[in-house]
């Protein structure tokens, strides 16, 4: 999961690039994988505090007047920081690395 | 860290209730979806609360100690004071029942306090809980 949430944090434009709040995240995993239930907020909320105290997404909570204007509770919104997509390329290459040796034992 | 969690799913709550896909589903189907979407994340959401709750239950790990020392007098004294109890008058051990009966009643007492006094704390802390809420 954590994987995922890099994945579409980096797909916004990665460090700088555009917020997002935990239920647009759920959304997108959802329709990415076209599961007909969103991923649990417990789950969720979760591996996005995970990651933040890694350091490898920021947050912070929307402007109230901007909440308020929209007549509903205010987003704590999320972005990647720098060290994130290195993150994901380690742990990328360290799956890679793993499963190598197996697909040479399947091959003939 | 916990109102944080809190306000964060109150709003994941609120952008589910009106995502335009709740409302092709109907209210009971909106309903489902929703409901069904808290149990799944419920264990998640356990396992962090332990995790955040792990620092409290720390501070409270050396009357829980003294606690645990007690409830394991209790029945050790218990068993020296019935020894004590069927020996007869004259021998040494009825003096052994008898402090044996002695230790029983000063370890229950002694839990006693210990308890009340967590439970004041634990009432003192959700009486601090509700003050800061509605001050």
């Amino acid at each position: 999961l954590d994987e995922r949430i890099l994945d579409f944090a980096l797909s916004r434009g990665g460090e700088g690039g555009s917020e997002f709040h935990g239920f647009a995240l759920s959304k997108h995993l959802a329709d990415k994988e076209g599961a007909k239930r969103l991923v649990g907020q417990g789950t969720i909320y979760k591996a996005l505090d995970r990651l933040r105290r890694n350091g490898l997404l920021d947050s912070r909570w929307e402007d109230s007047e901007l909440a308020e204007a929209e007549h509903r509770p205010r987003r704590r919104l999320y972005r990647v920081t720098g060290e994130a997509a290195l993150a994901l390329n380690r742990s990328r290459a360290a799956q890679s690395a793993s499963v190598a040796p197996r697909s040479k034992v399947v091959l003939p | 860290v916990r109102s944080e969690r809190r306000n964060e799913i109150r709003s994941d709550l609120w952008e589910h209730q009106h995502d335009p896909a709740m409302h092709a589903k109907g209210p009971a189907g909106a309903g489902v979806a929703i409901f069904g979407r808290v149990l799944a994340g419920a264990p998640s959401d356990l396992g962090w609360r332990w995790q955040v709750g792990r620092g409290r239950l720390l501070s409270l790990r050396r009357p829980l100690g003294l606690y645990v020392r007690l409830a394991l007098l209790i029945p050790l004294a218990l068993v020296v004071a019935q020894i004590g109890r069927y020996a007869p008058r004259s021998a040494s051990i009825y003096w052994v029942g008898g402090t044996g009966y002695a230790v029983f009643l000063l370890s229950l007492l002694a839990s006693v306090v210990v308890t009340l006094v967590m439970v004041a704390r634990g009432v003192h802390r959700v009486w601090r809980a509700v003050r800061r809420h509605h001050p």
